[in-house]
C-alpha cells in the first residue's frame, strides 16, 4: 500500500495555515522580546535577580551573563595568525536483532586543519565493533538501546579530541578543539555504566584542561574547546526576559515553568536583531543542575556559551558556540574561538569546514552498513556458524525491490 | 608480448569495460599524465596473454556537493584545496577507445577479443609500444568510427602523440603518410578530411 495522497492533501493544507498563524504570533513575541532586550542593560540587577531565583529554588533553567552587557553586539576581531583547529564527529550502526549478529559499531573522524598555514590537512578515521555481551546487553541481559550507543560514540568523540589535542601540544600556535553539538553531557538511565561513561567525558575535559596548562606552560600558547550547535533552538536568553520582567514576588517555581508572554519563542529571532555578520553575543551560562555539576568537578569545567551569527549577508544563520570556562574566562582564547570559527563558516558558507570534513570522515553510508554486515556473515560461516537472515528483514529486502549481487 | 612497462605511470584503474571502449578512474591529483588522445593500455593480469591498446577520448570530473558548497562560498584557500584534491577521494573518470591489441608480440588493429576487468591497471603506452603499434595506419578507420566526442580532433591528437613517439627526423613522413591514409579512407567526405589534415598540418 502507497501513501494516498489524495488524503494527506487537505492536511498538508491545514498545517500550512496552522503555521503561518503561529508564525504571526511568534513575530509578534519576538518584537516584544526585543523591546524586553533593549532594556536589559543593567548586569548586577541580572545577577541578582538570577541570585533571587536560586535563593527561592525557582527552577529557573535560563542563561546568566557572564561578565557582558547582554543587550550588546560584539564584532569579529582579527583571527590569529596561525593556529590548529582540530574537529571531530562520530557515526553508529546500531544494534539490530534482525542482523546475524548483535553488535554495533562507532566511528570517530578527527579532522585537522592547520589555519594560516598551506599545509595538507590531516584526517583520521578509529572504527570501533563490539559484540560481546559485556558491550551489547544490559544488566538484565536486553541488547542495549540506541541512546546508550550515542552516549559512547559522544565520549569516544571527545577523547578522541583531547588525545590529538594533546599530541599537537608542541605546536607553538594556539590550538582549537571543535566538537560537533553541546558539551554538557549526561546520560539517561537507559544507558549502562552510565556513570562510568560521564567520568570518562570528564576526564577526556581534564586532559583537554592538561593540554592548555601544557602549552601555557612551554611556550604560552592556548588550547580551546567548543562545541558547535548549528541552528540552535534553545531558548536560554528568552527565559532570561522572562525573569527579568516577572515582579520580585513573581519569582517562583510555578511562573518559570513556561516563559510566560514569551512562552514558544525561541533565542534565535532576537539574535538575529542583535547580530550582524559575524558578530557574537554576550557570553552567558546556561542554569542547570547538569552544568552546576560541571562547575562542582572543578570551576574551570562549568560551560558557558555566545551566538554567532556565521553569515555573510541575509539571510542570516546562528550558531551556539559552548566553551568550557576556561576558556570563556580568557577574553584572547574567546577571540581567537570567535574569530576562527566565523573564518572556518565561510570557507563552507554557514558551517565549520572542518566539522563538515570531520563528519564525511564519520559518516557510515547505507552500502557501507551493507557490506559490513555481509563481511560479518561471512566470518562467521567461515567460523562455521549459523547464519539466520531474519524473515522480517528479508522480507524488507523483497518488498523494497532492493537487489543483491553474489549471493 | 610487449613487456610490462615499469616506468610510464599507471594513470588509473578500470572501473566498466566493454570491447569497445573502457573507463578508468583515478584520484583528482593524480590527473598530471593522462591527455586527450594520448596511447595507453590495460593488461588483465601479469599471465593475460592481451595488451588491450586504447586511446584516451575523455576525462571528467565528478560532481560533488562539497565542492559545490565551497565554490558557491568563494572563500577558498591553498590548506581546503589541497585537501580537497589529496584527501578527499574526488574521482576523475578517464574514458578510453579501444583500437587494437597485442598479443604475443604481434599487433592487431582489431577490437581486443575481450575486455580489460575491473581494477585492471592503465598505463601510459611508452614510445616503442606506440611506434610499434602504428607502423601501420590500419586502426585509424576504428578511430573514425568511435562515437565518443569530437573524432577528428581525437585522430589528430592520437597521430602528433604517435608522431612525437618517433625520432624527430621521421615525425614529417609519419604524418604525411597518415595524411595520404586517410585522404583514402575520407574520400567520401572531403571538408572531414580537410579539417583533419589542417590539425596534423606538420609545417
Amino acid at each position: 500500500m502507497t501513501l494516498e495522497f489524495e488524503k494527506v492533501v487537505p492536511q498538508v493544507q491545514r498545517m500550512g495555515r496552522a503555521l503561518a498563524a503561529r508564525n504571526i504570533t511568534m513575530s509578534e513575541r519576538s518584537e516584544d522580546a526585543w523591546e524586553r532586550l533593549n532594556r536589559l542593560g543593567d548586569l548586577d540587577a541580572i545577577h541578582a535577580r538570577i541570585q533571587l531565583a536560586r535563593q527561592r529554588d525557582a527552577g529557573f533553567r535560563g542563561a546568566a551573563p557572564l561578565n557582558e552587557p547582554v543587550n550588546r553586539a560584539y564584532p569579529l576581531p582579527a583571527a590569529p595568525p596561525r593556529a590548529t583547529l582540530i574537529a571531530a564527529d562520530g557515526s553508529q550502526v546500531y544494534p539490530n536483532l534482525h542482523a546475524a549478529a548483535i553488535y554495533y559499531l562507532t566511528n570517530v573522524g578527527v579532522f585537522v586543519y592547520h589555519h594560516g598555514l598551506d599545509e595538507l590537512p590531516e584526517q583520521i578515521t578509529e572504527p570501533d565493533l563490539r559484540y560481546t555481551d559485556e558491550y551489547v546487553r544490559d544488566h538484565q541481559g536486553q541488547v542495549i538501546t540506541n541512546t546508550a550507543v550515542n552516549a559512547r560514540r559522544t565520549v569516544s568523540e571527545l577523547k578522541a579530541l583531547a588525545r590529538e589535542a594533546w599530541n599537537r601540544r608542541a605546536m607553538p600556535f594556539p590550538l582549537v578543539a571543535v566538537s560537533d553539538g553541546p558539551l554538557l553531557f549526561w546520560v539517561g538511565k537507559d544507558v549502562p555504566e552510565g556513570g562510568q561513561l560521564q567520568n570518562e567525558y570528564i576526564g577526556a575535559l581534564v586532559h583537554l584542561h592538561d593540554t592548555h596548562a601544557a602549552m601555557q606552560r612551554d611556550h604560552g600558547h592556548a588550547t580551546s574547546l567548543v562545541g558547535y550547535v548549528d541552528r540552535p533552538t534553545s531558548a536560554f536568553l528568552v527565559s532570561l526576559l522572562h525573569l527579568a520582567s516577572l515582579h520580585e514576588r513573581e519569582v517562583r517555581a510555578a511562573a518559570l515553568t513556561t516563559n510566560g508572554d514569551l512562552e514558544g519563542l525561541i533565542d534565535q529571532p532576537v539574535m538575529f536583531r542583535l547580530l550582524g555578520p559575524g558578530e557574537r553575543s554576550a557570553l552567558l551560562v546556561q542554569q542547570s543542575p547538569q552544568n552546576k555539576r560541571y562547575h562542582d568537578k572543578g570551576k574551570s569545567y562549568e560551560i558557558a556559551f555566545f551566538y554567532l551569527n556565521v553569515s555573510t549577508d541575509f539571510p542570516y544563520h546562528l550558531a551556539r558556540v559552548e566553551m568550557p570556562m576556561w576558556v570563556a574566562r580568557e577574553p584572547e582564547m574567546v577571540d581567537h574561538v570567535h574569530a576562527l570559527l566565523y573564518e572556518q563558516c565561510r570557507m563552507m558558507w554557514r558551517y565549520p569546514y572542518a566539522l563538515t570534513r570531520a563528519d564525511e570522515l564519520a559518516v557510515i553510508r547505507g552500502h557501507e552498513r551493507s557490506q559490513l554486515e555481509e563481511l560479518i556473515e561471512v566470518e562467521l560461516r567461515r567460523n562455521d556458524q549459523d547464519v539466520e537472515h531474519s524473515e522480517k528483514l528479508d522480507s524488507k529486502v523483497v518488498r523494497h525491490g532492493r537487489t543483491r549481487y553474489g549471493q | 608480448m610487449v613487456q610490462q612497462s615499469t616506468t610510464q605511470p599507471v594513470i588509473g584503474n578500470v572501473l566498466r569495460a566493454s570491447t569497445v571502449g573502457f573507463v578508468c578512474g583515478t584520484r583528482s591529483q593524480e590527473i598530471v599524465h593522462p591527455s586527450f588522445g594520448a596511447f595507453v593500455r590495460t593488461r588483465h593480469s601479469q599471465m593475460s596473454d592481451i595488451d588491450v591498446i586504447g586511446l584516451i577520448h575523455g576525462i571528467s570530473i565528478d560532481d560533488d556537493p562539497l565542492v559545490r558548497q565551497i565554490i558557491l562560498a568563494n572563500n577558498l584557500n591553498n590548506g581546503v584545496a589541497r585537501d580537497q584534491r589529496e584527501n578527499r577521494m574526488v574521482p576523475v573518470e578517464i574514458g578510453v577507445v579501444n583500437i587494437g591489441f597485442i598479443q604475443y608480440d604481434r599487433v592487431y588493429h582489431n577490437l581486443p577479443p575481450r575486455p580489460p576487468l575491473s581494477l585492471d591497471p592503465v598505463q601510459l603506452c611508452d614510445e616503442d609500444t606506440i611506434v610499434r603499434f602504428t607502423e601501420r595506419l590500419d586502426f585509424l578507420r576504428l578511430v573514425l568510427n568511435t562515437p565518443e566526442g569530437p573524432t577528428e580532433q581525437l585522430l589528430a591528437s592520437e597521430l602528433l602523440h604517435a608522431a612525437d613517439a618517433r625520432p624527430e627526423d621521421q615525425r614529417r613522413a609519419f604524418l604525411v603518410a597518415a595524411g595520404r591514409q586517410l585522404a583514402g579512407t575520407l574520400s567520401h567526405d572531403l571538408p572531414r578530411l580537410q579539417h583533419v589534415l589542417r590539425l596534423i598540418n606538420p609545417s
